[in-house]
């Protein structure tokens, strides 16, 4: 088993893409990573794409077939892969696997969504499909509804407040500011969206108690990143970036069959497992990139991650400790609220982050101490994540 | 789902009760189950009300919540007040949800028990 | 016979609109604010970059606009209003309607110059609040050019469809609001603060200031694409 690594990165703009289509916006951010890898004229060898909706949003399956067309990458062997917001961490697993397995060295990893030729109500149609077909999507449930039931819970059992969910909020939407690709740069701040009357308008409830602000937005991007194996990488990349570590674990398809619903057991599991294989404990974690489709998440999956102890999430995050100058900054790129949301691109964005930050490259909103960082891409609601260690 | 109320499924090796219908027991992975009705009340385990509904549904919001049976079940459901709290004890009914693709669906409604 | 007083319409008596404050999502303030005639040609240079904007259906509500306010202002229109909304003296949204007879109110237009902050949500509401509370009607009339927005008020504020009768933008049947449906939802809807502080008050009078077309073009359609260098 060979150690794999991070040679190259790259992402389009997130946000509303009107003129590009699914393939144009995976191609472009594929391109960018290539070069970014200093490539040249060394052959990709395997693609792995990930898209989670273009069946359903853009009529259109084949997603990693189509891509290696319009990039002149045939024949390589191209897959697409599916797990649903959790599709890109997925991709990134794929590729791993064939790196280290000896198989493959030059793998390119890319995800990629199209969701805004839709309307906001057929998005979230589409995405609540990953819920169960007639014990829970008949109910007109959504995610942000699941997430809603998830917070209210949270909220009683550790004394998480709105206010704690705004913090989030304005956090990433400050770090997403100096983010170039984000699909929301937008300052905002607590009077405006809690304190004010007027909140009860510009920050409405979605799936109370959360709120307008608590939920990312519907988002077109892609992401892309290229691997080889470690003892290759030096040719490409000098200040290439290592995979120390990968985890995946899954949990009950219906939120109402899990033991403990406030418990995100599969977060615990692919963390740990993550950790293991890096050789690490969560302690020796700098910065995290975890999966804030809900202002909830970041709070509930640092605390999973054992970033911070249960219960204690949002004490860290009062203090300032999560800030992009704290000790322990989440979501120096604005996270899924800032950044944006493009369903398959996500987790490939994360580890594209991951590696900026890592190799000292992400300019404005680079964190101080940036040796290893962890990146959490959840699916589903929780019942299938994706962990990964990324390491200097 | 159709207009017959469902079972929930008990598995004959270890009593674990579940719905909807697995192939294998969560527990102890049987392939063996008892057909057993829900009971006629629950408690609330969580809700929340859904103002950004799905395409195919024209309500302003539904109150969705996930609800405990007294015989041990879960299950996700309607709840017909907009306010509840959790803890709650509700009454169940097999009721029509709404129409898709042209078929009637139905699902769990609950409603708060007067003196709950 | 005098020609102009022949084509100039008799108008019934509209109590004004008082203005408020509302504050925005970024912490800003924006003044709604009932606008005057003589507001109507900086207004209109905001609106005329939208008629080239063939996304989310800008340039026919921009056009239409145009066309209203231009009528408002050179007297060929009936009982019309504008209500603008400013942040820092910038305007960035307006609506528009106007009272068919004394019970029945018309809803005209919105116009979002700011997206992201729920501008035309504010907008609307304080439209609806016109009608209803200024000038006292019983029901408006409401329909719209984009499918989206639309959608989103008539679950909203549970509009009643009103079949064959169709609105004077033409197009589809008409929407109705009464007084029961506004007031049933005004709390969660409708938002601001009276009266508006003075000094911000009178800075919004003194001068609409009016981004360059291309900012406007830009705020309205974006500036983003995947093959962006």
């Amino acid at each position: 088993m060979r150690d794999v690594a991070i040679i190259g990165a790259g992402m389009t703009d997130f946000g509303r893409l009107a003129d590009d289509d699914l393939i144009d916006m995976m191609a472009s951010a594929s391109l960018r990573a290539m070069k970014d890898a200093n490539l040249g004229d060394t052959p990709i060898d395997a693609v792995y794409a990930a898209n989670m909706g273009a069946g359903i949003l853009n009529r259109q399956t084949g997603i990693a077939s189509a891509l290696v067309d319009t990039l002149s990458l045939l024949p390589a062997p191209a897959d697409t892969i599916e797990n649903g917001p959790a599709s890109g961490a997925s991709a990134v697993k794929a590729g791993v696997l064939a790196v280290a397995s000896g198989y493959y060295d030059f793998v390119l990893v890319v995800g990629g969504e199209k969701m805004r030729n839709v309307t906001g109500w057929r998005a979230t149609d589409f995405v609540a499909t990953l819920t169960h077909p007639y014990a829970e999507y008949i109910y007109g449930v959504t995610l942000p509804s699941m997430a809603g039931m998830f917070t209210r819970l949270y909220m009683e059992k550790y004394g998480i407040t709105e206010e704690h969910l705004a913090m989030v909020a304005i956090k990433n939407q400050e770090n997403g500011l100096l983010n170039p690709y984000a699909h929301i740069h937008m300052k905002i701040d607590m009077e405006g969206i809690l304190h004010s009357p007027d909140a009860i308008v510009n920050n409405s409830y979605v799936a109370k108690p959360l709120r307008l602000f608590d939920c990312c937005p519907v988002t077109d991007g892609a992401a892309a990143v290229i691997l080889c194996p470690a003892d290759m990488a030096k040719k490409y990349r000098k200040n290439f970036v290592r995979i120390a570590g990968f985890g995946q674990a899954t949990d009950t398809h219906t939120f109402a069959e899990r033991d403990n619903p406030t418990d995100l057991k599969a977060v615990t599991l692919a963390c740990d497992k993550a950790y293991k294989m890096a050789g690490i404990t969560a302690k020796d974690i700098q910065l995290a990139e975890l999966h804030d489709a809900f202002t909830i998440l970041e709070i509930a999956e640092s605390e999973h991650a054992g970033l911070f102890k249960k219960g204690e999430g949002a004490k860290a995050l009062e203090a300032g400790i999560t800030k992009i100058n704290g000790s322990l900054p989440i979501n120096p790129s604005g996270g899924l609220k800032s950044r944006g949301h493009p369903v398959g691109a996500t987790g490939v964005a994360q580890i594209a982050e991951m590696t900026w930050q890592i190799r000292g490259d992400a300019g404005p909103r680079q964190v101080k101490k940036h040796d290893i960082g962890l990146t959490v891409n959840f699916g589903g609601f929780g019942n299938n994540v994706v962990a990964f260690v990324l390491r200097k | 789902m159709g207009k017959k109320m469902p079972d929930a499924y008990k598995c004959k090796q270890c009593g674990r009760v579940t719905y909807p219908k697995r192939v294998r027991c969560l527990n102890c992975k049987s392939t063996e189950f008892d057909a057993m009705p829900f009971s006629e009340y629950g408690n609330v385990v969580t809700f929340t009300q859904s103002y950004q509904l799905p395409w195919g549904i024209d309500e302003p919001y539904l109150t969705l919540g996930v609800i405990k049976f007294d015989n041990g079940v879960k299950t996700m459901g309607r709840i017909s007040p907009p306010e509840i709290s959790t803890g709650a004890k509700v009454k169940a009914s097999w009721e029509k949800m709404r129409v898709i693709d042209g078929e009637d669906v139905y699902g769990w409604m609950f409603s708060p028990v007067n003196n709950g | 016979m005098e020609l102009e007083k022949v084509l100039r319409p008799a108008e019934l008596i509209m109590a004004p609109y008082p203005a408020k404050v509302i504050t925005l999502a970024t912490g800003k303030k924006m003044i709604v604010r009932q606008a005057e005639p003589d507001d109507v040609p900086a207004i209109l240079k905001a609106v005329k970059p939208t008629i080239k904007i063939e996304r989310d259906y800008y340039d026919i509500v921009g056009a239409r606009v145009y066309a209203e306010l231009l009528g408002w202002l050179r007297h060929r229109v009936r009982n019309e209003y504008c209500l603008i909304g400013q942040v820092d003296g910038i305007l960035v949204g307006l609506v528009n309607g106007r009272m068919l007879s004394k019970r029945i109110g018309i809803s005209l237009h919105t116009l979002a110059i700011d997206r992201g902050l729920r501008v035309g949500a504010h907008l609307f509401a304080a439209k609806m609040e016109h009608h209803i509370e200024y000038l006292e009607q019983h029901e408006v009339w409401i329909t719209a050019e984009s499918p989206i927005g639309f959608r989103r008020w008539m679950i909203e504020y549970e509009l009643i469809k009103q079949p064959n009768i169709q609105h004077e933008l033409g197009g589809a049947d008409s929407f109705k609001l009464t007084r029961e449906l506004y007031f049933k939802h005004k709390p969660r809807l409708v938002s601001g603060t009276r009266p508006a502080p003075p000094e911000m008050l009178a800075h919004a009078k003194k001068e609409i200031i009016i981004a360059d077309e291309k900012t406007i073009s830009e705020q309205i359609c974006g500036a983003k694409g995947a093959w962006r260098q």
